[in-house]
């Protein structure tokens, strides 16, 4: 089956700076890919380059399986885009704002008004069709952001970073909303520094930092990836040295920190982690609190990678 | 691109700087107009000049003494305020002092002479120097129809057997027939003003398309950017904005016609229509000024696009002399020493284009500058075209 996008070795500098190192990336149809680094990583880079607002120094992007150019309009018109930033006008009403959007791609007025009414239901903004941009609270303004995007019903629809400054409220609205454009037949391209969002709803996830592609896959397969299978937490009372340095030497421990009356063990993937972990402590007569163990997150993944956190 | 026209002016109209700069500018500054130039024209009516007269025989058997009689006859169209002095030295006195502009002394044979100061005081100059030309026309036009009338008695006597005939020879008119050079006659420079004004008011409006573009720019702005994603070619979104912005550039125009017209009373000689089709072709030429220095590459975004554009109208219209008589002064020699400046400073050739419709016959001088301005709108646009184009988002 034909890739949705599809982009080879693209090279984007400015000047000195490499924004994009040989970048490639597949997206097929009907999946949310998610693109998670940390801010100034590429990911915005790559899509401006993909929609062509950048022109980059090498490389090839198809859309749809045709060459994408800054001319191909029949493709754009394909294409919805959600910004990073709330890009609307601030004279026009929230109506107003959606239907000129939708205009871009959308010529029968008719159809128009019925995709425009669609939009604001999708995005639950019924209430303030009348309202200019400037008094709707930040997290409305952002669900405007997404009506204009997504008004004209793309078959490809990219989100740069919409939940940025949203609150926990929106921010799953906004999050059930993209699943149900996937739902619907869209292919969706998800950008985020937000590694939860990107767990929560990506199909398939590519890490990225510096400008270069560091891992992709799902979100299973990316943590199979690193050494680390589990984190375990216990609740402890006052420690020694000496048990600290019993608990190092384990097997399958890789990393055992303590801080705060909580000891957090690293390990790699094994059925016995809990219980030798536990067993040590017990030996050693350690005062035991709360105990829970948690896989590895997408942001271990990327320490483990990088050696540096996320959102460093 | 319809729907780029319809959002263009609407936002533009929702935007209080329009209202400042396309409604409430021009009625405000064309108001102050109208105040000053009521003053002036009050101040304009002429003072009667006043004259010595050494009243000697001579001038007792003088007909100059007559028609000197009649033009010192008080009444609204009182020209002359004759002072009789028995002597020149007399005369010479007053003059000395101040207290006439000039002295009539007849001679033997019955013609005027008229003596003036070889100086006079330079800040009096405008008022002197009119005095002087009372005085000398009044002179000279009565030596003219008596020199005319001598030339009668000669060739054809019983021509003078009609006395009508023979005063209205001897009066300043007499022998002379009034022709106007213009279309209309003007009411001094004072509608000189108002078309500079409607070069200001138009140039000023080049904001509107400036603003416009900024919105459309994925350089300047994040609306920018998501507009030149979305299906519509850069060309259909910037002949979009350009077409809104013209309509709006072309309503200030005609709130400062219809205004000038309707509510200042200024006479537009029954061109009022092809007035507004100037105003039509300059709104032309701002709004494609207005699309190309919204495109320039320049920092700032909007604030600076803005401070471009009323820095080069204000400059305008300076050399187009809407600032007052030194600035007409300047203006004209400017176009002397210069005349391409004529055709290239827009608020200039707005100014002229007005002029020529007003006071010419023919509407060929007035359909030339209109279409210069159209030119002028090409090349703005097909500079701002090609600019445009060349824009890209570059940052990260």
């Amino acid at each position: 089956m034909t890739d949705i996008v599809h982009v080879e070795n693209l090279v984007k500098r400015y000047d000195d700076l490499i924004a994009l190192d040989h970048f490639n990336l597949s997206i097929a149809s009907d999946e949310i890919f998610g693109l998670l680094g940390p801010n100034g990583s590429g990911k915005t880079t790559s899509i401006n380059c993909i929609l062509q607002l950048l022109a980059y120094d090498k490389g090839t992007i198809e859309l749809f399986g045709e060459p994408m150019t800054p001319a191909r309009y029949d493709l754009k018109r394909r294409i919805g885009v959600v910004p990073q930033q709330v890009a609307v006008f601030d004279e026009l009403t929230v109506r107003e704002n959606i239907d000129y959007f939708c205009s871009l791609y959308v010529n029968d007025r008719k159809r128009r008004r019925a995709l425009v009414d669609e939009a604001i239901d999708f995005v639950g903004l019924g209430d303030f069709t009348k309202f200019r941009p400037g008094k709707l609270s930040g997290g409305l303004a952002r669900r405007l952001n997404i009506a204009c995007g997504i008004a004209h019903k793309p078959e490809l629809i990219f989100f740069d970073e919409p939940t940025v400054a949203v609150d926990p409220q929106s921010r799953n609205a906004i999050l059930e909303g993209i699943c149900r454009l996937r739902d619907e037949g869209a292919t969706v391209v998800y950008t985020s520094h937000y590694m939860e969002e990107v767990e929560q709803i990506c199909s398939r996830i590519m890490i990225m930092d510096g400008g270069r592609v560091l891992a992709q896959g799902t979100n299973d397969e990316l943590k199979r990836m690193i050494q680390m299978g589990e984190r375990v937490t216990v609740e402890v009372g006052a420690v020694e040295p000496a048990t600290v340095e019993r608990l190092r030497a384990l097997e399958h421990v890789l990393s055992v920190e303590l801080s705060g009356g909580e000891l957090v063990c690293t390990c790699e993937a094994s059925p016995h982690n809990l219980v030798d972990i536990l067993d040590t402590l017990r030996a050693a007569d350690v005062a035991l609190g709360r105990v829970w163990s948690e896989p590895p997150t997408l942001n271990d993944v990327f320490l483990e990678i990088t050696g540096r956190e996320l959102r460093d | 691109m319809f729907n780029t026209i319809v959002i263009t002016v609407k936002t533009l109209l929702r935007r209080p700087s329009t209202w400042v700069w396309g409604a409430i500018f021009p009625v405000a500054l064309s108001t102050m107009f109208m105040f000053m130039f009521a003053n002036l024209s009050s101040d304009g009516k002429i003072d009667p000049v006043p004259v010595a007269v050494v009243a000697d025989e001579a001038w007792d058997a003088s007909t100059f003494k007559d028609v000197a009689a009649s033009l010192a006859k008080e009444g609204d169209d009182q020209l002359l305020d004759v002072s009789e002095y028995e002597d020149l030295a007399a005369a010479r006195k007053a003059l000395k002092a101040g207290e006439v502009a000039g002295i009539y002394t007849v001679d033997t044979v019955g013609t005027p002479k008229l003596t003036l100061l070889s100086s006079y005081d330079s800040s009096r100059a405008s008022t002197v120097l009119t005095d002087r030309s009372i005085l000398e026309t009044v002179a000279s036009s009565y030596t003219q129809n008596a020199e005319l009338m001598s030339q009668i008695a000669q060739d054809n006597p019983a021509a003078l057997a009609d006395p009508e005939a023979v005063a209205r020879a001897l009066s300043l008119e007499g022998g002379t027939r009034r022709v106007s050079l213009t279309r209309t006659t003007p009411d001094g420079t004072v509608i000189y003003y108002y078309y500079a004004l409607f070069g200001l008011v138009a140039m000023m409006s080049a904001e509107f398309a400036a603003l416009s573009v900024v919105d459309l720019q994925p350089n300047l702005s994040g609306l920018g950017a998501r507009r030149c994603v979305g299906g519509l070619s850069k060309t259909a979104s910037l002949a979009g904005i350009f077409v809104g912005s013209w309509l709006v550039s072309f309503a200030s125009m005609t709130i400062a016609i219809g205004y000038v017209r309707l509510v200042v009373g200024v006479d537009f000689g029954g061109r009022e229509g092809l007035c507004l089709v100037g105003g039509a072709a300059s709104a032309l030429a701002a709004t494609g000024l207005g699309l190309f220095v919204g495109t320039l590459p320049v920092k700032g975004g909007k604030a600076s696009k803005s401070g471009i554009l009323t820095g080069f109208a204000t400059t305008c219209a300076l050399f187009a002399g809407l600032y007052g008589e030194p600035a007409m002064a300047l203006a004209d020699d400017v176009a002397r020493a210069c005349p391409a400046e004529c055709w290239l400073n827009p608020v200039k050739l707005i100014c002229d284009m007005f002029n020529r419709l007003y006071f010419f016959e023919d509407l060929g001088p007035f359909a030339v500058r209109a279409g210069a301005l159209v030119l002028m709108a090409l090349l703005f646009v097909a500079a701002a075209t090609l600019t445009f184009g060349r824009s890209r988002y570059e940052h990260l």
